[in-house]
């Protein structure tokens, strides 16, 4: 990956890789996740997608993305640990398919340019339909939350973990925060955050790169930007172990478990968190997946997922209401065999393996390798694909995980 | 065998054709500046495939409603009690496998030691290793993937939806089967 400075707040970091059939690039804004903005935060992509300076409605809008061979443009709204993180991206054909030497990679970079930055504007605010359009839409999504029961147990689990902290609040806020905005409220914010936050510029693909470059800094030569760096994830150690159910009318008992590793990305021990995890349950060939499904037959998915940039790690799995204390104490089992390394060579061979395959694999899609490549500038990490594997290699076991949160969604007859 | 190549013009990909004697159809898209070999071993039999006749036989088999889903997962147990996707794990393939209304597929992906993956895909596939305790086993675990099922509202509309549009085609059984009929499975 090629990083290059726009300016002190704006970074532009190209990809590039010949393979591809398409291009993709895409605008990346980190803002501390808070309480109080973050229902703000999340509603600016979805605002930015409905029209710009150059092409003021909706409608307009996709037809130019129609016009361009079909682009399509995409919102979204990550968390990387306490870092929320509002993008605006497109995906075009490659420019080496289209006929008669046609680039559409300047009008994309064009039109990009002016939906993040030069937003639709009625008498000095966001248009007021399409505000509370996205409104609604929003409001939806985070009702949503709970249709996924899967999803929302191991939500839960994290929102009652970190209740006191930033982590706590959902990546699109919350729907009492929605509705107090107002979109003149709304454009002031937007105005603060385009001038005070940290914002990635990604491009994937292969394109005229200088051109791009020179595009990107001339549009952004005129503005003001106050100097930030990414936001940080706060680490807090646990406290005494919290257990809290909810009861719903469902057919199967969601267990959540919440762990603070206390290990840092930066760490030197973070690479044997991720073997660690691996070998406890990161898929088929680990020990919960081998013991708590293969054996015992208490569950059809079990496993185990490291939030990275905040240091958390979570057991996830789906059992029967009455399964409860058989399936937490063969999950404490498997976990103390790990944390004691009572781990086979064979074990960590494998666990090793299925990583580098996982990693290795993130080369041929552009979302995983943007997603990777921006994931180790949040965690400060800088890794290539190739560093982060050779890390992955050197590893011997060790750990400090400990318990802190236990969830469990059960049924209404348990 | 006769083996067909189509290239497309513009993306100047070549798709690999030929029908193996025992009527397999093979096909390979090759993908050169590819990390990742993928590879699926399918066969047309289904969740909606639960009444049939055995060649040789004139009368109807019908069998519990999820057979095919539960053969899907018991084709991964191995001769020596192991299970395939260790076999897979050991050169750094995570495998998988899913049954549709008339589709059973196995898979597994890889970034090395493609041919010895592909030799596990196609020896497992064809060497059903049952046993009273493993097939037993599997109940449990099933009987969790339908329960998750039954919480997941986007599968219920589905399967209320074939229930409302059909009253005697299998394709309204829940490709899974119930609790119930799969008790009725053995060996």
């Amino acid at each position: 990956m090629q990083k290059i400075k726009i300016c002190d707040n704006i970074n532009l970091n190209y990809i590039q890789e010949t393979k591809f059939k398409t291009t993709t690039i895409g605008t990346y804004i980190h803002r501390p996740l808070n309480a109080k903005d973050a229902t703000k935060n999340a509603l600016i992509p979805y605002m930015l997608r409905r029209g710009c300076a150059k092409y003021p409605s909706t409608r307009l809008l996709e037809e130019h993305l129609d016009d361009l061979y079909g682009a399509k443009m995409y919102h979204s709204v990550e968390k990387k640990g306490e870092d929320q993180i509002l993008g605006i991206s497109f995906k075009i054909v490659s420019d080496k398919y289209l006929p008669d030497n046609v680039s559409i990679t300047d009008s994309i970079t064009d039109l990009m340019l002016s939906v993040v930055f030069e937003p639709l504007l009625e008498n000095n605010s966001f248009n007021t339909s399409y505000f509370e359009q996205e409104k609604k839409t929003i409001k939806e999504e985070i009702e949503n939350l709970i249709n996924d029961k899967r999803d929302y147990a191991v939500w839960r689990c994290f929102e009652e973990m970190c209740k006191n902290e930033a982590y706590g609040v959902y990546k699109l806020g919350s729907i009492e925060q929605l509705d107090k905005i107002t979109p003149q409220e709304l454009y002031s914010h937007y105005k603060d955050i385009i001038s005070s936050s940290f914002i990635d510029i990604f491009i994937c693909g292969e394109v005229d790169f200088d051109a791009v470059c020179n595009k990107i800094r001339q549009f952004v030569s005129g503005m003001k930007f106050n100097a930030v760096q990414y936001p940080e994830t706060a680490f807090n150690p646990a406290g005494d172990v919290k257990h809290f159910e909810d009861i719903m009318d469902v057919n199967q008992g969601k267990l959540s478990l919440g762990f603070r590793t206390n290990i840092k990305p930066t760490d030197s021990d973070y690479y044997a968190l991720v073997v660690f995890n691996s070998i406890f349950g990161g898929g088929a060939h680990s020990k919960l997946f081998n013991n708590v499904r293969e054996k015992l037959s208490l569950a059809y998915y079990v496993f185990s997922r490291l939030e990275k940039y905040k240091g958390l790690m979570i057991v996830s799995s789906g059992i029967e209401f009455a399964n409860y204390q058989k399936a937490y104490d063969e999950i404490f089992v498997q976990l103390d065999a790990v944390k004691s390394g009572d781990i086979s060579d064979n074990e960590l061979f494998v666990a090793k393996s299925a990583l580098i395959n996982t990693v290795e694999s993130y080369k041929d899609e552009q979302g995983y390798l943007r997603n990777f490549y921006l994931s180790e500038l949040v965690a400060n990490t800088n890794n290539t694909i190739d560093g982060y594997i050779e890390k992955i290699k050197a590893v011997t076991i060790a750990n400090k995980i400990v318990l802190d949160t236990e969830y469990f969604l059960k049924g209404t007859e348990a | 065998m006769n083996i067909i190549e189509r290239t497309d013009k513009a993306t100047n990909e070549t798709l690999f054709y030929t029908k193996h004697p025992s009527g397999l159809d093979i096909y390979i898209q090759k993908k050169s500046e590819y990390k990742k070999c993928h590879a699926i071993f399918a066969t047309k039999y289904g969740s909606i495939d639960s009444s049939f006749v055995v060649p040789g036989e004139d009368v109807t088999t019908t069998v519990p409603d999820g057979i095919a889903h539960y053969l899907e997962h018991k084709m991964f147990e191995e001769p020596d009690d192991s299970n395939v996707f260790d076999k897979f794990a050991q050169h750094g393939a995570s495998a998988n496998a899913f049954t549709s209304f008339d589709k059973t597929a196995y898979y597994f992906t890889c970034t090395s030691d493609f041919y010895q993956n592909l030799a596990t895909l196609l020896g497992f596939v064809q060497r059903p290793y049952f046993t009273d305790e493993n097939v037993q086993k599997e109940q449990g675990i099933i009987g969790q993937e339908i329960r998750m099922y039954d919480d997941s509202p986007n599968w219920r509309l589905f399967f209320n939806t074939l229930n409302a549009l059909y009253n005697k085609h299998t394709i309204k059984k829940d490709i899974a089967g119930t609790v119930e009929s799969i008790a009725q499975i053995f060996i």
